[in-house]
């Protein structure tokens, strides 16, 4: 019975040291400190690029744009406006201005909307970068606007660069969601039916050849080309009845254009293109302004027989892939004298 | 011979040592999660620190979430030696904090320093690695300022110090953080975690399980294994050893039909069976196979004629088995085949 007792008492004893000996390590712990994927996280970076704004930031970076363009319209003063506007939208809204400083009031179609129909926003990096948003119709019925917005570098924000005012009817290509990320294009993408700057080098031929450019099949015909065909037949007419004579030059700014890839495989573009219109009155006459915004931007000038008026010219073009069968189609534009001079 | 009313020593070592061990370790074991449970529950808030006298400071993507969804950082920028000029001492600096992305943070810091935060050295101490973001660098009076910019999902600028609470999930949320010149920075990252890792079932299951053992070994194990075996498999144990006590013996030796009685009655199959045929005694006969190919029927034929040399049963078996063709179909055959011998000399 003794010996019984004396085992059981080493018993009792060994498991009281092999409990104490388990005790450490069974204790308690926060758990292991977790580690950031950084291999999951960059295959996800290289195969979805993260949209560069959510809808939220575009919206707000539109309300900033809107609130210095409201301030300029209030005051008819372009002075404010390079912090927010740049690129061809510079010139076209400081002539605007100029234009309402003389005439007192707003030609309606400056009009932003401040509501958008659809934003496409790229997951590229680096800089510049843009984001093409398309506006509403605004409130008297007038056409969508198809907004440029583009950041310079990391450290300028987003600026109106241009503004394009959409054909009535005009198919716009389709593009990624602004959750998921388009993709922007540059100047020389290949496998369209033209590289963009090409294109618009064609567009602009056409502009100043309508009748005899080599390049008026690619294209499908436009409101643009066919207001300002109009335009020049009618002012043709009063000048020829002066004996007079008219030319108007077309040439794409070089580097100014942006590029958004689509969906199905196209290249919208939105491109400057300058212009200058060049009347001469005959018979000893003088050439006057032909509109209402030459007019004031004439201002006090002293007419000759020669009218030089500066154009800058906002084309929205979509490029389609080499292997459609569609053509390049002008789907907005937007024209601007921003000089008019006698020389 | 063993004494009845004392336990074997299997029994004694089983309920004196073995029982007590897994008795104190269940209790151990659901100790150790009740403690898990309550005094060493892990805690739901994750601060970690860390400080840097980069100019900028930035989270790696994936150190937001790293912990849990909801996190607030904090930012405090306290001067350092070399900077101690009048001007510093009566204005407090402004400490800027941006929620963005990666390329955003990366694009603004671009030939500065940079401290980045890469995870958790430890529960309590920020992994922060110092680094220079490739790019030109733009001074600091160029462009827009931080709190400006439109590249910034939420941005804070408070005096001395900066604070931001975020609940997101996105892998690709970086904080950027903008130091004061002439100022280090103390960065804290606080996570607030929803669901605590539960290190207390783990324990209360293996105390549980020792619990089931300890009363195991207290009862079932430490029963004499031939009685449980005898207990558990009575016919097995009954084929494999039948070990016969003296006194089992003697009964056997003098009262032969109670033995058997008592095996019977025990439920031994075999042996009932055997009752029912009657022939308790016989031996079982396996079953005797013949394959006729490997027999010679005409010398089988021809012994058997001859008279039964082979003894018994077995001659008659192999007789009844093996009688394909009839004695005149034999004699027949016989007489045909040493016609034709004759014809062939």
């Amino acid at each position: 019975m003794s010996g019984n007792k004396q085992m059981n008492r080493v018993g009792v004893a060994a498991a009281l040291a092999l409990s104490l000996a388990l005790l450490p390590g069974l204790s308690g712990c926060e758990g292991q400190v977790p580690q950031a994927r950084q291999a999951e996280l960059q295959s996800t970076a290289t195969t979805a690029p993260a949209p560069n704004l959510t809808p939220a930031q575009e919206a707000r970076i539109r309300k900033s744009i809107g609130a210095v363009l409201d301030q300029a319209n209030a005051s008819k003063d372009p002075a404010g406006l390079a912090q927010r506007v740049s690129g061809p939208q510079l010139e076209i809204r400081t002539s605007e201005l100029t234009i309402a400083q003389a005439t007192g009031q707003l030609d309606p179609k400056t009009t932003i909307p401040a509501t958008i129909a659809q934003t496409v926003i790229p997951g590229d990096p680096g800089w510049p970068r843009s984001v093409f948003s398309i506006t509403t119709t605004t409130q008297d019925q007038q056409s969508k606007r198809l907004l440029v917005l583009d950041q310079e570098s990391a450290h300028e924000n987003y600026k109106l660069w241009g503004v394009a005012r959409l054909f009535q009817g005009a198919q716009l290509p389709k593009f990624p969601v602004a959750t998921i990320g388009a993709r922007m294009g540059q100047g020389d993408d290949q496998g369209l039916k033209a590289t963009p700057v090409e294109a618009v080098r064609r567009y602009a031929d056409l502009l100043q050849n309508p009748q005899s450019s080599k390049y008026a099949k690619e294209f499908a015909q436009d409101d643009f080309r066919t207001s300002l065909g109009t335009l020049t037949q009618v002012v043709q007419q009063g000048i020829e009845a002066n004996k007079g004579s008219q030319s108007q030059t077309f040439a794409p700014a070089q580097g100014q254009l942006r590029v958004m890839h689509s969906s199905d495989g196209g290249d919208l573009i939105v491109a400057r293109i300058d212009s200058v219109w060049t009347r001469q009155a005959g018979e000893g006459r003088e050439s006057s302004p032909a509109s209402d915004a030459e007019t004031a931007l004439f201002g006090q000038g002293k007419p000759t027989s020669t009218m030089k008026v500066t154009y800058v010219n906002v084309i929205a073009l979509y490029v389609p892939s080499a292997d459609s069968h569609e053509p390049i189609r002008a789907v907005g534009a937007e024209r601007e004298p921003i000089k008019v001079e006698a020389v | 011979m063993t004494r009845p009313d004392k336990p074997s020593r299997h029994s004694t070592i089983m309920r004196g040592i073995v029982t007590p061990i897994f008795g104190l370790l269940a209790v151990a074991s659901i100790v150790l999660g009740i403690l898990n449970a309550t005094v060493w529950k892990p805690s739901a808030h994750v601060d970690a620190h860390a400080r840097t006298n980069a100019a900028y400071a930035v989270t790696d993507p994936g150190v937001l979430p790293l912990v849990d969804s909801r996190v607030t950082m904090r930012v405090d920028a306290v001067p350092t030696g070399n900077s101690g000029s009048a001007d510093g001492k009566s204005q407090k600096p402004t400490v800027c904090m941006a929620l963005t992305t990666a390329k955003d943070a990366s694009g603004w810091t671009a030939g500065h320093g940079v401290a980045r935060v890469r995870g958790l050295d430890n529960w309590q101490t920020l992994s922060v690695g110092k680094d220079t973001s490739p790019g030109k660098a733009v001074k600091n009076d160029q462009g827009v300022a931080f709190k400006d910019s439109d590249m910034w999902k939420r941005v804070t600028c408070e005096e001395s110090g900066v604070s931001m609470s975020l609940k997101t999930d996105d892998p690709q949320a970086v904080l950027l953080v903008e130091a004061p010149q002439g100022h280090s920075l103390g960065l804290e990252m606080l996570w607030q975690r929803d669901k605590l890792p539960n290190f207390a079932m783990p324990f209360y299951f293996a105390g549980g399980l020792l619990a089931l053992l300890a009363v195991l070994s207290a009862t079932v194990f430490a029963m004499d294994p031939a009685k449980r075996r005898k207990q558990a498999e009575p016919e097995q144990e009954a084929k494999e050893s039948p070990e016969i006590s003296v006194a089992q013996a003697l009964r056997k030796a003098i009262l032969p039909n109670l033995g058997q009685w008592r095996y019977s009655a025990s439920g031994r199959r075999h042996a009932r069976g055997q009752e029912r045929q009657g022939d308790p005694e016989s031996p079982l006969k396996s079953p005797t196979v013949i394959d006729p190919r490997n027999r010679n029927l005409v010398a089988d034929r021809q012994e058997n004629g001859g008279g039964r040399t082979v003894s018994g049963d077995r001659g008659a078996d192999d007789a009844s088995s093996t009688a394909v063709i009839s004695d005149q179909e034999m004699a027949s055959y016989l007489a045909r085949l040493a016609h034709e011998e004759e014809e062939d000399r």
